[in-house]
Protein backbone atom coordinates (compact mmCIF):
# COMPACT_ATOMS: atom_id res chain seq x y z
CA UNK A 1 0.00 0.00 0.00
CA UNK A 2 1.28 3.45 -0.83
CA UNK A 3 2.52 5.45 2.16
CA UNK A 4 0.15 8.13 3.39
CA UNK A 5 0.86 11.69 2.30
CA UNK A 6 2.34 14.09 4.85
CA UNK A 7 1.02 17.48 3.80
CA UNK A 8 -1.60 18.88 6.15
CA UNK A 9 -4.60 21.04 5.34
CA UNK A 10 -5.02 24.48 6.91
CA UNK A 11 -7.29 22.86 9.53
CA UNK A 12 -4.55 20.39 10.49
CA UNK A 13 -6.14 17.31 8.92
CA UNK A 14 -3.99 15.32 6.50
CA UNK A 15 -4.36 15.52 2.73
CA UNK A 16 -5.22 12.16 1.22
CA UNK A 17 -5.05 10.75 -2.27
CA UNK A 18 -8.51 10.38 -3.85
CA UNK A 19 -9.83 6.78 -3.65
CA UNK A 20 -9.45 6.26 -7.41
CA UNK A 21 -5.74 7.11 -7.24
CA UNK A 22 -5.20 4.82 -4.25
CA UNK A 23 -7.05 2.08 -6.14
CA UNK A 24 -4.94 2.59 -9.26
CA UNK A 25 -1.73 2.44 -7.22
CA UNK A 26 -2.81 -0.82 -5.62
CA UNK A 27 -3.48 -2.30 -9.06
CA UNK A 28 -0.27 -1.00 -10.61
CA UNK A 29 1.92 -2.18 -7.76
CA UNK A 30 0.95 -5.74 -8.62
CA UNK A 31 2.21 -5.41 -12.21
CA UNK A 32 5.68 -6.02 -13.56
CA UNK A 33 7.71 -2.85 -14.04
CA UNK A 34 7.73 -3.18 -17.81
CA UNK A 35 3.94 -3.41 -17.81
CA UNK A 36 3.65 -0.32 -15.62
CA UNK A 37 5.95 1.55 -17.97
CA UNK A 38 4.03 0.45 -21.04
CA UNK A 39 0.83 1.75 -19.46
CA UNK A 40 2.46 5.01 -18.42
CA UNK A 41 3.39 5.66 -22.03
CA UNK A 42 -0.28 5.69 -23.08
CA UNK A 43 -1.25 9.30 -23.82
CA UNK A 44 -5.00 9.05 -24.34
CA UNK A 45 -6.81 9.68 -21.08
CA UNK A 46 -9.78 7.78 -22.42
CA UNK A 47 -7.75 4.57 -22.72
CA UNK A 48 -8.74 2.06 -20.01
CA UNK A 49 -5.07 1.43 -19.21
CA UNK A 50 -4.08 5.10 -19.02
CA UNK A 51 -2.06 5.77 -15.86
CA UNK A 52 -3.07 9.00 -14.09
CA UNK A 53 -0.16 11.42 -13.67
CA UNK A 54 -0.77 11.29 -9.91
CA UNK A 55 0.42 7.65 -9.94
CA UNK A 56 3.36 8.50 -12.15
CA UNK A 57 4.48 11.14 -9.65
CA UNK A 58 4.16 8.58 -6.88
CA UNK A 59 6.42 6.09 -8.67
CA UNK A 60 9.04 8.69 -9.53
CA UNK A 61 9.11 9.91 -5.91
CA UNK A 62 9.49 6.31 -4.74
CA UNK A 63 12.75 6.15 -6.71
CA UNK A 64 14.50 7.99 -3.91
CA UNK A 65 15.49 4.72 -2.32
CA UNK A 66 15.75 2.49 -5.34
CA UNK A 67 18.77 1.86 -7.51
CA UNK A 68 16.90 0.73 -10.63
CA UNK A 69 17.76 3.93 -12.40
CA UNK A 70 17.06 2.70 -15.92
CA UNK A 71 13.39 2.07 -15.11
CA UNK A 72 12.96 5.30 -13.18
CA UNK A 73 14.70 7.24 -15.92
CA UNK A 74 12.02 6.15 -18.37
CA UNK A 75 9.21 6.95 -15.93
CA UNK A 76 10.77 10.33 -15.17
CA UNK A 77 10.91 11.17 -18.85
CA UNK A 78 7.30 10.19 -19.43
CA UNK A 79 6.29 12.39 -16.50
CA UNK A 80 8.41 15.28 -17.78
CA UNK A 81 6.80 15.06 -21.19
CA UNK A 82 3.36 15.20 -19.59
CA UNK A 83 4.29 18.36 -17.68
CA UNK A 84 5.65 20.06 -20.78
CA UNK A 85 2.64 19.09 -22.89
CA UNK A 86 0.22 20.38 -20.28
CA UNK A 87 1.68 23.88 -20.26
CA UNK A 88 0.49 25.70 -23.36
CA UNK A 89 3.16 25.67 -26.01
CA UNK A 90 4.69 28.90 -27.19
CA UNK A 91 2.90 28.93 -30.50
CA UNK A 92 -0.67 28.26 -29.38
CA UNK A 93 -3.05 30.68 -31.04
CA UNK A 94 -4.39 33.01 -28.38
CA UNK A 95 -3.69 36.24 -30.21
CA UNK A 96 -2.97 38.19 -27.02
CA UNK A 97 0.21 36.93 -25.42
CA UNK A 98 3.62 36.96 -27.00
CA UNK A 99 5.27 33.63 -27.64
CA UNK A 100 8.35 34.68 -25.74
CA UNK A 101 6.33 35.32 -22.59
CA UNK A 102 4.58 31.98 -22.89
CA UNK A 103 7.88 30.25 -23.38
CA UNK A 104 9.30 31.83 -20.24
CA UNK A 105 6.23 30.79 -18.25
CA UNK A 106 6.56 27.26 -19.59
CA UNK A 107 10.28 27.18 -18.72
CA UNK A 108 9.59 28.35 -15.20
CA UNK A 109 6.87 25.77 -14.61
CA UNK A 110 9.10 22.93 -15.75
CA UNK A 111 12.14 24.19 -13.84
CA UNK A 112 10.08 24.52 -10.67
CA UNK A 113 8.68 21.02 -11.04
CA UNK A 114 12.12 19.54 -11.71
CA UNK A 115 13.56 21.36 -8.68
CA UNK A 116 10.84 19.99 -6.44
CA UNK A 117 11.48 16.44 -7.65
CA UNK A 118 15.23 16.75 -7.11
CA UNK A 119 14.71 18.19 -3.63
CA UNK A 120 12.20 15.49 -2.78
CA UNK A 121 14.74 12.82 -3.73
CA UNK A 122 16.97 14.13 -0.97
CA UNK A 123 14.47 15.20 1.68
CA UNK A 124 10.71 14.60 1.46
CA UNK A 125 9.05 17.71 0.00
CA UNK A 126 5.39 17.70 1.04
CA UNK A 127 4.46 20.22 -1.66
CA UNK A 128 4.75 17.36 -4.14
CA UNK A 129 1.92 15.62 -2.29
CA UNK A 130 -0.47 17.88 -4.22
CA UNK A 131 0.69 16.26 -7.45
CA UNK A 132 -0.33 12.86 -6.10
CA UNK A 133 -3.81 14.22 -5.31
CA UNK A 134 -4.74 16.40 -8.30
CA UNK A 135 -1.85 16.63 -10.71
CA UNK A 136 -3.55 18.97 -13.19
CA UNK A 137 -4.57 21.39 -10.47
CA UNK A 138 -1.10 21.34 -8.94
CA UNK A 139 0.35 22.18 -12.33
CA UNK A 140 -2.12 25.01 -12.83
CA UNK A 141 -1.04 26.46 -9.49
CA UNK A 142 2.56 26.37 -10.71
CA UNK A 143 1.57 27.95 -14.03
CA UNK A 144 -0.30 30.81 -12.39
CA UNK A 145 2.62 31.52 -10.04
CA UNK A 146 5.08 31.40 -12.95
CA UNK A 147 2.89 33.74 -14.97
CA UNK A 148 2.63 36.26 -12.13
CA UNK A 149 6.39 36.19 -11.75
CA UNK A 150 7.05 36.66 -15.46
CA UNK A 151 4.52 39.48 -15.71
CA UNK A 152 6.03 41.13 -12.64
CA UNK A 153 9.49 40.87 -14.20
CA UNK A 154 8.08 42.53 -17.29
CA UNK A 155 6.45 45.24 -15.18
CA UNK A 156 3.22 44.22 -16.72
CA UNK A 157 0.68 45.58 -14.27
CA UNK A 158 -2.00 45.81 -16.86
CA UNK A 159 -1.53 43.02 -19.32
CA UNK A 160 -2.96 44.70 -22.36
CA UNK A 161 -4.66 48.05 -22.54
CA UNK A 162 -7.30 48.69 -25.13
CA UNK A 163 -8.31 52.08 -26.36
CA UNK A 164 -11.95 52.49 -25.39
CA UNK A 165 -12.76 54.13 -28.69
CA UNK A 166 -11.10 51.55 -30.88
CA UNK A 167 -12.82 48.62 -32.49
CA UNK A 168 -16.45 47.80 -32.98
CA UNK A 169 -18.29 45.38 -30.73
CA UNK A 170 -19.16 42.26 -32.66
CA UNK A 171 -22.94 41.76 -32.90
CA UNK A 172 -22.71 38.58 -30.77
CA UNK A 173 -20.77 40.30 -28.00
CA UNK A 174 -23.01 43.35 -28.13
CA UNK A 175 -26.08 41.19 -27.77
CA UNK A 176 -24.53 39.15 -24.97
CA UNK A 177 -23.53 42.29 -23.10
CA UNK A 178 -27.17 42.90 -22.31
CA UNK A 179 -27.59 39.67 -20.36
CA UNK A 180 -26.62 39.05 -16.75
CA UNK A 181 -23.79 36.68 -17.67
CA UNK A 182 -22.43 38.40 -20.75
CA UNK A 183 -20.53 35.37 -22.00
CA UNK A 184 -23.30 32.83 -21.62
CA UNK A 185 -23.67 30.57 -24.63
CA UNK A 186 -20.80 32.13 -26.55
CA UNK A 187 -19.23 29.35 -28.61
CA UNK A 188 -18.29 27.29 -25.56
CA UNK A 189 -18.61 24.06 -27.50
CA UNK A 190 -15.73 25.15 -29.67
CA UNK A 191 -12.47 24.19 -27.92
CA UNK A 192 -10.33 26.56 -29.98
CA UNK A 193 -12.67 29.45 -29.14
CA UNK A 194 -12.55 28.59 -25.44
CA UNK A 195 -8.75 28.54 -25.42
CA UNK A 196 -8.69 31.97 -27.04
CA UNK A 197 -11.35 33.29 -24.70
CA UNK A 198 -9.43 31.98 -21.63
CA UNK A 199 -6.27 33.70 -22.85
CA UNK A 200 -8.12 36.93 -23.61
CA UNK A 201 -9.74 37.04 -20.14
CA UNK A 202 -6.38 36.33 -18.55
CA UNK A 203 -4.86 39.27 -20.42
CA UNK A 204 -7.38 41.73 -18.96
CA UNK A 205 -6.41 44.00 -16.04
CA UNK A 206 -7.01 42.09 -12.77
CA UNK A 207 -10.25 43.85 -11.72
CA UNK A 208 -11.77 43.28 -15.14
CA UNK A 209 -10.77 39.63 -15.39
CA UNK A 210 -12.08 39.00 -11.86
CA UNK A 211 -15.37 40.71 -12.72
CA UNK A 212 -15.75 38.59 -15.84
CA UNK A 213 -14.79 35.40 -14.02
CA UNK A 214 -17.43 36.06 -11.35
CA UNK A 215 -20.07 36.90 -13.95
CA UNK A 216 -19.28 33.63 -15.72
CA UNK A 217 -19.89 31.83 -12.44
CA UNK A 218 -23.28 33.62 -12.17
CA UNK A 219 -22.43 35.97 -9.33
CA UNK A 220 -24.68 39.02 -9.12
CA UNK A 221 -23.06 42.42 -9.43
CA UNK A 222 -25.10 43.83 -6.56
CA UNK A 223 -27.84 42.72 -4.17
CA UNK A 224 -29.86 44.35 -1.40
CA UNK A 225 -29.71 41.04 0.48
CA UNK A 226 -26.68 41.25 2.83
CA UNK A 227 -26.36 37.45 2.80
CA UNK A 228 -25.73 37.27 -0.94
CA UNK A 229 -22.10 37.19 -2.06
CA UNK A 230 -21.89 39.79 -4.82
CA UNK A 231 -19.11 41.03 -7.06
CA UNK A 232 -19.33 44.50 -5.47
CA UNK A 233 -18.87 43.04 -2.01
CA UNK A 234 -16.04 40.68 -2.90
CA UNK A 235 -14.06 43.23 -4.88
CA UNK A 236 -14.99 46.11 -2.54
CA UNK A 237 -16.29 48.38 -5.33
CA UNK A 238 -19.51 50.23 -6.12
CA UNK A 239 -21.98 48.81 -8.67
CA UNK A 240 -21.08 51.63 -11.04
CA UNK A 241 -17.40 50.70 -10.96
CA UNK A 242 -18.17 47.04 -11.56
CA UNK A 243 -20.44 47.90 -14.52
CA UNK A 244 -17.57 49.96 -15.84
CA UNK A 245 -15.12 47.03 -15.49
CA UNK A 246 -17.61 44.77 -17.20
CA UNK A 247 -18.15 47.08 -20.17
CA UNK A 248 -14.46 47.71 -20.67
CA UNK A 249 -13.75 43.99 -20.40
CA UNK A 250 -16.42 43.13 -22.96
CA UNK A 251 -15.02 45.64 -25.39
CA UNK A 252 -11.48 44.33 -24.90
CA UNK A 253 -12.60 40.72 -25.31
CA UNK A 254 -14.49 41.58 -28.45
CA UNK A 255 -11.38 43.13 -29.96
CA UNK A 256 -9.09 40.30 -28.83
CA UNK A 257 -11.36 37.60 -30.18
CA UNK A 258 -12.01 39.52 -33.38
CA UNK A 259 -8.27 39.85 -33.91
CA UNK A 260 -7.86 36.13 -33.34
CA UNK A 261 -10.34 35.32 -36.08
CA UNK A 262 -8.45 37.42 -38.57
CA UNK A 263 -5.29 35.35 -38.17
CA UNK B 1 2.27 23.64 9.37
CA UNK B 2 0.68 27.00 9.47
CA UNK B 3 -1.09 28.17 12.56
CA UNK B 4 -4.83 27.71 12.24
CA UNK B 5 -5.49 31.17 13.60
CA UNK B 6 -3.49 32.94 10.89
CA UNK B 7 -4.24 31.34 7.54
CA UNK B 8 -1.53 31.91 4.97
CA UNK B 9 -2.42 32.76 1.41
CA UNK B 10 -0.38 29.91 -0.11
CA UNK B 11 -1.98 27.29 2.16
CA UNK B 12 -5.47 28.50 1.34
CA UNK B 13 -4.78 28.55 -2.40
CA UNK B 14 -3.36 25.02 -2.15
CA UNK B 15 -6.44 23.83 -0.29
CA UNK B 16 -8.74 25.46 -2.87
CA UNK B 17 -6.81 23.90 -5.76
CA UNK B 18 -7.14 20.45 -4.19
CA UNK B 19 -10.95 20.69 -3.81
CA UNK B 20 -12.92 18.14 -5.79
CA UNK B 21 -14.73 20.81 -7.81
CA UNK B 22 -14.29 24.51 -8.33
CA UNK B 23 -17.90 25.35 -8.91
CA UNK B 24 -19.55 28.45 -7.49
CA UNK B 25 -20.48 26.73 -4.22
CA UNK B 26 -16.81 25.93 -3.52
CA UNK B 27 -15.65 29.43 -4.37
CA UNK B 28 -18.50 30.84 -2.21
CA UNK B 29 -17.21 28.92 0.78
CA UNK B 30 -13.66 30.19 0.35
CA UNK B 31 -14.71 33.79 -0.36
CA UNK B 32 -16.85 33.79 2.80
CA UNK B 33 -14.14 32.25 4.98
CA UNK B 34 -11.15 34.09 3.54
CA UNK B 35 -12.41 37.41 2.12
CA UNK B 36 -8.90 38.82 2.51
CA UNK B 37 -7.71 36.48 -0.28
CA UNK B 38 -10.65 37.14 -2.64
CA UNK B 39 -8.63 38.45 -5.59
CA UNK B 40 -6.14 35.59 -5.54
CA UNK B 41 -8.91 33.02 -5.10
CA UNK B 42 -10.81 34.34 -8.13
CA UNK B 43 -7.62 34.39 -10.22
CA UNK B 44 -6.87 30.82 -9.21
CA UNK B 45 -10.45 29.75 -9.87
CA UNK B 46 -10.14 31.10 -13.42
CA UNK B 47 -6.91 29.19 -13.90
CA UNK B 48 -8.36 25.96 -12.52
CA UNK B 49 -11.41 26.20 -14.77
CA UNK B 50 -9.38 26.90 -17.89
CA UNK B 51 -9.94 24.66 -20.85
CA UNK B 52 -7.54 21.74 -20.79
CA UNK B 53 -4.82 21.77 -23.39
CA UNK B 54 -5.54 19.02 -25.95
CA UNK B 55 -3.66 15.78 -25.19
CA UNK B 56 -2.33 15.50 -28.74
CA UNK B 57 0.02 18.47 -28.36
CA UNK B 58 3.55 17.53 -29.39
CA UNK B 59 6.69 18.45 -27.52
CA UNK B 60 8.54 21.55 -28.66
CA UNK B 61 11.95 21.29 -30.34
CA UNK B 62 14.57 21.13 -27.64
CA UNK B 63 12.25 19.54 -25.07
CA UNK B 64 13.97 16.16 -25.29
CA UNK B 65 17.36 17.69 -24.53
CA UNK B 66 15.81 19.62 -21.68
CA UNK B 67 14.27 16.45 -20.24
CA UNK B 68 17.61 14.61 -20.53
CA UNK B 69 19.37 17.42 -18.66
CA UNK B 70 16.70 17.40 -15.93
CA UNK B 71 17.06 13.63 -15.51
CA UNK B 72 20.86 13.90 -15.22
CA UNK B 73 20.38 16.40 -12.41
CA UNK B 74 17.75 14.22 -10.77
CA UNK B 75 19.83 11.03 -10.92
CA UNK B 76 22.84 12.84 -9.46
CA UNK B 77 20.88 13.92 -6.39
CA UNK B 78 21.62 11.34 -3.73
CA UNK B 79 18.98 10.58 -1.13
CA UNK B 80 20.11 11.51 2.36
CA UNK B 81 19.82 7.96 3.58
CA UNK B 82 21.58 8.51 6.86
CA UNK B 83 18.89 10.93 7.96
CA UNK B 84 16.49 9.79 10.67
CA UNK B 85 13.39 8.67 8.73
CA UNK B 86 11.24 9.32 11.79
CA UNK B 87 12.44 12.90 12.22
CA UNK B 88 9.79 14.48 10.04
CA UNK B 89 6.85 12.53 11.48
CA UNK B 90 4.19 14.55 13.23
CA UNK B 91 2.51 13.05 16.32
CA UNK B 92 -0.69 12.67 14.28
CA UNK B 93 1.12 10.82 11.54
CA UNK B 94 2.84 8.56 14.10
CA UNK B 95 -0.56 7.59 15.49
CA UNK B 96 -1.92 6.89 12.02
CA UNK B 97 1.12 4.81 11.12
CA UNK B 98 0.75 2.65 14.21
CA UNK B 99 -2.85 1.94 13.18
CA UNK B 100 -1.87 1.24 9.56
CA UNK B 101 0.85 -1.16 10.67
CA UNK B 102 -1.33 -2.83 13.31
CA UNK B 103 1.03 -2.31 16.25
CA UNK B 104 0.90 -0.24 19.46
CA UNK B 105 2.60 3.12 19.21
CA UNK B 106 5.33 2.10 21.63
CA UNK B 107 6.56 -0.42 19.03
CA UNK B 108 7.14 2.46 16.64
CA UNK B 109 8.91 4.32 19.41
CA UNK B 110 11.22 1.31 19.85
CA UNK B 111 12.03 1.44 16.12
CA UNK B 112 12.59 5.15 16.32
CA UNK B 113 15.04 4.68 19.19
CA UNK B 114 16.67 1.81 17.30
CA UNK B 115 16.14 -0.61 20.18
CA UNK B 116 15.19 -3.49 17.87
CA UNK B 117 17.53 -5.95 16.19
CA UNK B 118 16.60 -5.33 12.60
CA UNK B 119 17.49 -8.92 11.62
CA UNK B 120 14.68 -10.14 13.88
CA UNK B 121 12.04 -8.13 12.01
CA UNK B 122 10.20 -10.02 9.23
CA UNK B 123 11.01 -8.61 5.80
CA UNK B 124 7.34 -7.98 5.04
CA UNK B 125 6.93 -5.80 8.12
CA UNK B 126 10.17 -3.98 7.27
CA UNK B 127 8.80 -3.28 3.82
CA UNK B 128 5.50 -1.91 5.16
CA UNK B 129 7.27 0.24 7.73
CA UNK B 130 9.77 1.60 5.19
CA UNK B 131 6.93 2.41 2.79
CA UNK B 132 5.04 4.22 5.54
CA UNK B 133 8.18 6.24 6.22
CA UNK B 134 8.53 6.97 2.50
CA UNK B 135 11.98 5.39 2.42
CA UNK B 136 13.40 2.19 0.96
CA UNK B 137 13.85 -1.05 2.86
CA UNK B 138 17.60 -0.86 2.30
CA UNK B 139 17.83 2.69 3.60
CA UNK B 140 15.66 1.82 6.59
CA UNK B 141 17.72 -1.28 7.43
CA UNK B 142 20.92 0.72 7.07
CA UNK B 143 19.60 3.34 9.45
CA UNK B 144 18.50 0.71 12.00
CA UNK B 145 21.76 -1.21 11.89
CA UNK B 146 24.09 0.95 13.99
CA UNK B 147 23.55 0.47 17.69
CA UNK B 148 22.26 3.46 19.60
CA UNK B 149 24.90 5.46 21.37
CA UNK B 150 25.16 7.94 24.21
CA UNK B 151 22.62 8.50 26.92
CA UNK B 152 19.72 7.11 24.89
CA UNK B 153 21.50 3.75 24.61
CA UNK B 154 22.36 3.57 28.25
CA UNK B 155 18.82 4.18 29.33
CA UNK B 156 17.70 0.77 28.05
CA UNK B 157 18.88 -2.51 29.42
CA UNK B 158 19.90 -5.49 27.36
CA UNK B 159 17.88 -8.63 27.83
CA UNK B 160 20.48 -11.17 26.98
CA UNK B 161 19.84 -11.43 23.26
CA UNK B 162 22.81 -11.69 20.93
CA UNK B 163 23.88 -8.71 18.87
CA UNK B 164 24.02 -5.17 20.13
CA UNK B 165 23.79 -5.11 23.92
CA UNK B 166 21.04 -2.51 23.80
CA UNK B 167 18.95 -3.98 21.00
CA UNK B 168 16.34 -6.66 21.56
CA UNK B 169 14.27 -8.79 19.23
CA UNK B 170 11.13 -7.60 17.52
CA UNK B 171 9.24 -10.36 19.35
CA UNK B 172 10.45 -9.11 22.74
CA UNK B 173 9.26 -5.58 21.90
CA UNK B 174 5.85 -6.95 20.85
CA UNK B 175 5.53 -8.94 24.08
CA UNK B 176 6.53 -5.93 26.18
CA UNK B 177 4.00 -3.80 24.31
CA UNK B 178 1.25 -6.24 25.28
CA UNK B 179 0.52 -7.44 21.73
CA UNK B 180 -1.76 -10.50 21.93
CA UNK B 181 -0.43 -13.95 21.02
CA UNK B 182 -2.47 -14.12 17.83
CA UNK B 183 -1.46 -10.64 16.66
CA UNK B 184 2.15 -11.41 17.51
CA UNK B 185 2.07 -14.60 15.48
CA UNK B 186 0.50 -12.73 12.58
CA UNK B 187 3.16 -10.00 12.65
CA UNK B 188 6.04 -12.44 13.01
CA UNK B 189 4.92 -14.75 10.24
CA UNK B 190 3.82 -12.07 7.81
CA UNK B 191 4.31 -13.25 4.25
CA UNK B 192 6.75 -11.20 2.24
Amino acid sequence: MAAALRKQKPDGSPYKRPPNIDGQLRLLEQLARDDILARCEIRARTDANYVPSECLVHFVRASRGDNSNAWFERLYKVLSARVLRAVPAADSPDGTTSSLTKERIRDKVYERFVEMLVGDRQIYDDRLDFFEIRFDMGLKRLRLDAQKQVWRDDNRNQAISYDDDSGELSPEIEKAAGSLNPLEGLGFDDEAFRLRLDAAIEALPPEQSRTIQMLMLDYQIHSEDPEVITICKVLGKTPKTIWNYRDRAMKALSIALGQGEDQ
Amino acid sequence: MTSQSTPQLEDILDAFAMEETHAKATLDRYLSTYPQFAGDLIDLCRELLRTEVPANVELAPGDSARIDAAWAKHAAAQPQQSADPFAVLSPTRSREMAIELGVPRQVLVAFRERRIQIASVPRAFCRRLAAALATSVDAFVAWMTPAPTGTLARSYRADGQPGSPTQVTFERILIDAGVSDSDRTRLLTEEP
